[in-house]
């Protein structure tokens, strides 16, 4: 094959000649490959990219992130889109810590804009959105306008309000963008009134502050207020007392939408068992007893060892609450489920 | 089963686009599927026709079957750095129409070691190259070629129906022949097919 200089006509090659020379390409070459036509498009669709997840960054450039299956141990490919101030992909950067170079290329003859490339990502990996959006500070810059034109009909699994997010930009994009999740990772955010939108907003669940992340001060009403179905935030300010009151507002029926509630409160402090259940009719169960709890958020199941059970004051009301205390390294970690 | 040692002195005969035909050992021919659904175990009357691929490529096909008859069972894709010197001279020295033709042949033939070491070599061919430059070395298909190439894979699969049908009716007529275990039926129609085409090659 060395010999002749004739141009290869890859794909009119059969089906599975095709599908077997792509998938023994590398992702990159295969994102490359898919937009010299249609047929392309669609060839590199059909062999199935071993990614596990596409996520969109708005740091440098509008970015891909194509995460790799956990068991490849791969790096994820970072796809940077370089755009003009009418939207159009200027340039076209793949980076990966796996590689030494980044792969780059200028597209300038594709006119293609960033909602272009966002359905045609979309399409070769067969995924029916992004499944995680992040926001920065850097993405502010873009506009929301524009970020709500660029990902509009795309189902969005989770957005995660990063580091450097601020407050101002948090509040003008989540009424723009429908997502079921949010992360909530940039103290700018939650040092501002921006929580308490986030907390009456509808969201299915929300994860507040990372392990890094100083506790904040999200209150016991705004959670009674809350339509979240599930939170997991670090709350310092929260007490064994703080618990036991909300907990009592929960066994008179007036939280209806929170199944699962997680805080973790990192002062150091272990919890006072009796404070908490203090005038709460409970039982214990044994740790071998097993409640397996389905979580939306994260589509898996949480097992569940021992617990404390209470039962709403109505009983006619048969909903019933496993109460869970974990010591960790920051303090105490306080979970309940409503079964 | 025939034993290796005497399969690899089986002789049959394959016809081309041109109408010719030439011997391939029964040995390099057992390493295409295609074949050995499609006459192993049914047979033929005559010349094993595989008349949409010219000789020349058919004889490039062969000479790998028949180089490769001893080497172990084939595995899955091997990397072409672990490639003997031998197949690299195979692959080097045909110019990039041959190695193409050899490509759809292998393909519609099913072997699959051919097969896998041609697509891994294109792959590595694209490998490190971004849009702009694979665009210098791929083109892309006319319509009639698509066309074409769409007659061909329906080809492809009216054959594999034809032979899915053919291999239900002789499964079927297989079942009235009660008294003969299914080995000594398989070596008694192979006996036949060999002594067949031994007598042909040799006329």
């Amino acid at each position: 094959m060395e010999k002749g200089n004739a141009a290869l006509p890859l794909l009119s090659l059969p089906d599975t000649v095709i599908t077997s020379i792509i998938g023994q390409m590398e992702p990159v070459s295969q994102v490359w490959l898919s937009l010299l036509s249609t047929r392309a498009r669609s060839a590199v669709r059909s062999v199935g990219m071993t990614t596990s997840s596409l996520n969109v960054l708005l740091e440098r450039a509008f970015q891909f992130e194509l995460v790799a299956p956990e068991e490849s141990n791969q790096e994820p490919i970072v796809i940077g889109l370089h755009h003009t101030e009418e939207d159009e992909v200027s340039r076209v950067t793949m980076e990966s810590a796996d590689w030494g170079e980044a792969a780059t290329a200028t597209v300038t003859n594709f006119k293609m804009s960033i909602r272009d490339w966002i359905q045609h990502m979309t399409f070769i990996l067969n995924h029916g959105g992004i499944d995680e959006l992040k926001l920065t500070g850097e993405s502010e810059d873009f506009g929301v306008e524009r970020l709500r034109k660029s990902v509009k009909d795309l189902a969005i699994k989770t957005m995660t309000l990063t580091a450097t997010c601020t407050g101002k930009h948090a509040k003008e994009v989540i009424p723009k963008i429908v997502t079921p999740h949010i992360n909530v990772d940039s103290a700018l955010v939650m040092e501002s009134d921006t929580m308490a939108m986030i907390m009456m907003n509808n969201f299915t669940s929300i994860i507040v502050g990372g392990p890094s992340m100083p506790g904040m001060t999200i209150t016991r009403d705004l959670i009674a207020e809350s339509q979240v179905g599930s939170l997991d935030a670090r709350c310092d300010n929260f007490d064994s007392k703080a618990i036991n009151r909300y907990l009592k507002q929960w066994r008179a029926g007036n939280i209806l939408n929170l199944h699962h509630l997680s805080i973790t409160i990192g002062n150091g402090v272990q919890h006072d068992a009796d404070a908490v259940l203090w005038k709460l009719p409970h039982q214990m169960m044994p740790m071998e007893s097993i409640t397996r709890f389905p979580h939306s958020a994260f589509a898996e199941e949480i097992v569940i060892n021992g617990g404390c059970i209470i039962k709403k004051s109505d009983i006619r009301d048969r909903e019933q609450a496993i109460i869970i205390f974990t010591a960790i390294e920051e303090g105490t970690r306080f979970e309940m489920f409503v079964i | 089963m025939t034993s290796p040692a005497s399969s690899s002195e089986v002789k049959y005969l394959i016809e081309s686009s041109e109408g010719n035909t030439f011997d391939v050992s029964g040995a390099a021919l057992r390493q295409s599927n295609t074949f050995n659904a499609m006459f192993l175990n049914i047979g033929a009357d005559g010349p094993i026709p595989f008349t949409d691929y010219n000789e020349a490529t058919l004889k490039k096909v062969f000479e790998y079957c028949e180089h490769s008859v001893n080497e172990e069972n084939y595995s899955g894709p091997k990397h072409q750095d672990d490639l003997s010197k031998w197949d690299l001279n195979f692959f080097n020295e045909m110019d990039q129409k041959m190695f193409i033709d050899v490509i759809n042949a292998s393909n519609f033939l099913d072997i699959e070691r051919l097969t896998s070491y041609c697509c891994e070599r294109i792959a590595r061919m694209l490998r490190g190259k971004n849009t702009q430059e694979m665009i210098k070395v791929i083109t892309l298909p006319t319509a009639e070629e698509l066309e074409a190439k769409q007659k061909v894979e329906e080809k492809k699969a009216a054959a594999a129906k034809k032979v899915a049908e053919k291999a239900a009716e002789t499964a079927e007529k297989t079942e009235t022949l009660e008294e003969l275990p299914v080995q000594q039926l398989v070596q008694t129609t192979r006996n036949k097919l060999t002594r067949k085409y031994l007598s042909f090659s040799n006329e």
